[in-house]
């Protein structure tokens, strides 16, 4: 994350951009460094599409080139998800002027002109607009002739304020999936570096290693994680446990390994009043109430371990429904076969209803505008009583998302600027608790985003819920020696 | 979004243009605003008495305290969620009499809290003995983690281009970034307006030290005031020509003037603390130069530390400002960056002035030259 010569290519060659033409192809300076030339290309292919001069087929393709540049895991950045939209096309051109304006031309800078086109500015919500919101932040699923009827409303007003909450709003419809009913075991792992270690050599080890889904270090803060999808629980869970210890020993002061058992998500509209969101109730004396509510308990999806009849294409279905729970059978099928998957509208439909049946998703509002341009997560090491109080808590704030560990919780809040001294008193006060023994905040721009479970399990491949990937596959100590 | 606060109303079209003028020119006098704006000299003083009733305005001095053989030390220290350290430190700060400034965390990025502190401190003595204290605080059984250093260089910004009397138009985005990013290569030429660099005196004269200290908090003083700060702290003054001469003299010498308002919106203040490896860090100088592109911001610089101290309002990410500042101190400097309560201490120099002068030799200032 340094400045400037943190590259992963370093001679002078120039590097050839993606094979997309736009009409501003003349903004784009000749760099030398494929790290460089990975942001360039990826706001390339996101005005080949604002522009119509790619398809969307095409520039999946192009995608494609983004993946392969080591650069992507670090820092995973996919256009082709980004909503198109006028303001966000201008402010893409309009950083692009900025760069050569100033001749920067370093992998920071020209990241930051990318990542910070993104950055959501408000837009007031209109009142039709937010009585849809609110129908489906209590139901993402529900179609749209029942939400017309629910608001009174023609199914068109409802289609064209979804539009415009995805467009103008950033509103996404989201799932979070039983990756254990797969046999694959979701982890994080928090750390602080030791004094003498070099982040961009960690970093370049976790981005290589194949089992890295996210990874999130700023310089802002001394704590960073990385998430992890390990298959085979029963079989390498403990060559993966030994290998993140025995690498912590060498490169981290402070280590903290979290196996997911359960997840969530949840949004509290009844805070947004008059384009404006109020501070939650709690946030002003947290944890008063010793008493216990379990109706305050959001719903969770609770990990349930293998379920045999759950295999690659279960997975491969519900990873769609991540990206847009609200996708039609037929969507997701053309979504899918460039990917080299063939499965036609029926059959995923019978797949998601499968997984729905079992509660293997948990669908969710991703709430990225509205204001909500403050973003934390932290990690809570606490005794299960705690976990509970902290989750009744927590979901009464604008938005939150959740994962349990045996260890605790990890937290991810939303909230508007000038509330963030007050959410974040909220976890301020939890050290002090007896019940609590750890509270480490990271603080974030935006929500990152991270490999796809398309990517990930891309060359496993599945038989009678075994995996073929073996124990010394997934051993960190390859990446990074100890 | 809670911008108007403390706003307790919006500033007026002509108060606006008084204030322009004077960001500019900070040192021009209300004769001198009249002529060049066009307006009556009474108008002028209406404007500016309502201003300063209502606003605070004032027009303070930018002092070179090395000069005047006193050293402004700046420093940080951080103390865990879970030890009383910190509140010890702090207290002993709060009962320190040339301790100037002293503000405390809110919210940082990481969940530990900082004190940020300033003290200005004659050589000598009571120098060494202020190290030796807080050195005392970073050894055991404290272990607290503190930064100190000595401010080569202070500069204070304010850039009401971003004012339009009501609402601030400052937004942290990348052209932010951009701009102090590129300002990086030019370094060596930038200019630093409102930038004072210390100097390396070594004696202190408690006469030269009153008059500096009127400077810095008006730095229009008149020669009358002068007289009955000198009364005040029961030294007899010198003749109204004497101090005239003087004040003209200090003025020129070892102050810059720079306007200075209150309740304008900017509730938010967040401190960022740098920290390099290498003794002269260009971020620094980038700093100086650069910091008016911010709504109101303070930088003090020593060998190897930095503090940005900023006015903001309350819309403004700080998480996002913090980031871009990380980005660009880039990673061979430590840096930590929090919202801070209000100042627990918010001093001048003529505050500090009584505590130096009681333990001056009597009759000091007489002596001299």
């Amino acid at each position: 994350m340094g400045m400037g010569n943190t590259s992963h290519d370093s001679s002078s060659r120039k590097i050839d951009p993606v094979n997309i033409e736009t009409p501003y192809d003349d903004l784009f300076p000749e760099v030398t460094e494929s790290s460089v030339q990975f942001y360039l290309d990826a706001m390339r292919i996101y005005l080949g599409i604002c522009t119509g001069s790619v398809t969307m087929e095409e520039a999946l393709v192009a995608v494609e080139t983004l993946k392969a540049n080591p650069e992507y895991v670090a820092y995973p950045t996919n256009p082709t998800i980004v909503p198109i939209n006028e303001t966000f096309k201008n402010k893409v051109l309009e950083n692009l002027k900025t760069l050569s304006k100033f001749n920067l031309l370093t992998r920071d800078s020209v990241r930051s002109a990318y990542t910070f086109a993104f950055l959501t500015e408000e837009t007031p919500i209109t009142k039709t607009d937010f009585d849809v919101l609110n129908v489906l932040s209590i139901n993402p699923t529900i179609s749209l002739v029942k939400a017309a009827e629910i608001l009174q409303m023609a199914p068109r007003t409802v289609a064209r304020a979804l539009e415009r909450l995805r467009e103008r709003h950033f509103i996404r419809y989201s799932a979070i999936l039983d990756y254990t009913a797969f046999n694959i075991q979701s982890a994080m792992l928090f750390f602080t570096l030791q004094e003498d270690v070099d982040w961009s050599d960690i970093e370049q080890g976790l981005s290589e290693y194949e089992f890295t889904k996210s990874l999130l270090k700023t310089t802002m803060t001394d704590l960073g994680y990385a998430s992890f999808m390990i298959p085979n629980r029963e079989r390498n869970l403990s060559t993966f446990h030994e290998s993140i210890r025995a690498v912590s020993k060498t490169y981290f002061d402070y280590s903290s390994l979290h196996y997911q058992t359960g997840s969530g998500a949840r949004s509290n509209l009844s805070l947004f009043e008059d384009s404006q969101w109020k501070l939650a109730q709690v946030a002003k004396s947290p944890f008063e109430d010793t008493t216990q509510d379990i109706d305050k308990l959001p719903v969770l999806l609770m990990c349930k371990g293998v379920q045999p009849e759950f295999g690659e294409i279960e997975l491969i279905v519900g990873s769609q429904l991540q990206l847009n729970v609200r996708a039609p059978p037929s969507r997701i099928s053309k979504n899918l076969a460039p990917h080299g998957w063939d499965i036609d509208a029926r059959r995923i439909s019978q797949v998601i209803h499968k997984l729905n049946n079992r509660s293997l998703v948990l669908p969710y509002v991703a709430l990225y505008g509205l204001g909500l341009s403050s973003n934390f997560c932290f990690e809570i090491v606490c005794d299960e009583a705690w976990r509970d109080r902290i989750l009744s808590t927590i979901v009464t704030f604008p938005w939150t998302m959740y994962y349990l560990s045996a260890r605790g919780i990890i937290v991810w809040i939303s909230v508007p600027a000038n509330h963030q001294v007050e959410y974040y008193q909220v976890f301020r006060a939890l050290p002090q608790m007896s019940g609590v023994d750890m509270v480490q905040p990271i603080m974030t721009i935006g929500q990152l985003g991270s490999r796809s479970t398309i990517d990930l399990t891309r060359n496993w491949e599945y038989e009678d819920g075994i995996w073929n990937v073996k124990p010394e596959q997934v051993d960190l100590r390859q990446y990074l020696l100890p | 979004m809670g911008i108007f606060v403390t706003i307790s109303r919006s500033l007026g079209r002509s108060e606006l243009r008084l204030l322009n003028r004077l960001a500019i020119d900070p040192s021009m006098k209300q004769a001198r605003l009249a002529r060049e704006l066009g307006v009556t000299r009474s108008a002028i003083n209406q404007l500016w008495t309502k201003l300063e009733r209502e606003f605070g305005l004032a027009i303070r001095g930018n002092i070179d305290y090395g000069r005047l053989g006193l050293r402004l030390l700046f420093g940080w220290a951080h103390g865990s969620q879970t030890s009383d350290v910190l509140m010890k430190f702090s207290r002993w700060l709060k009962s320190n009499a040339l301790v100037s400034r002293l503000t405390s965390s809110m919210m940082s990025s990481t969940l530990g809290e900082l004190v940020y502190f300033e003290a200005i401190v004659p050589l000598g003595d009571r120098y060494s003995w202020f190290q030796k204290q807080v050195e005392r605080f970073k050894k055991r059984p404290y272990n607290l983690n503190i930064s100190l250093g000595e401010a080569s260089s202070i500069s204070h910004h304010m850039n009401l281009a971003l004012f339009n009397g009501s609402t601030w138009s400052f937004s942290n985005d990348f052209r932010l970034l951009a701009s102090i990013d590129a300002a990086k290569g030019y370094v060596d030429v930038l200019p630093s307006v409102g930038k004072v660099e210390q100097s390396e005196g070594k004696r202190t004269y408690l006469d030269d030290l009153i008059v500096a200290s009127a400077i810095e908090s008006n730095y229009h003083v008149t020669a009358t005031e002068l007289a009955k700060i000198f009364t005040d702290l029961h030294i007899k003054p010198s003749s109204g020509r004497t101090l005239r001469r003087k004040i003209f003299n200090m003025k020129t010498k070892l102050s810059i003037p720079y306007a200075d308002l209150k309740n304008i919106g900017l509730p938010q203040k967040l401190i960022v603390c740098i920290k390099t490896e290498s003794e002269e860090s260009p971020f620094s100088r980038v700093l100086h130069a650069q910091a008016s592109t911010f709504p109101k911001a303070r930088v003090i610089s020593g060998s190897s530390m930095t503090v940005l101290d900023l006015d903001a309002p309350k819309t403004v990410d700080w998480i996002t400002m913090s980031q871009i500042l990380t980005n660009l101190a880039g990673n061979t400097s430590e840096i930590c960056t929090f919202i801070a309560e209000r100042n627990e201490i918010g001093k001048r120099l003529e505050s500090v002035v009584p505590t130096i002068a009681s333990r001056m030799p009597s009759g000091d200032h007489e002596k001299r030259r």
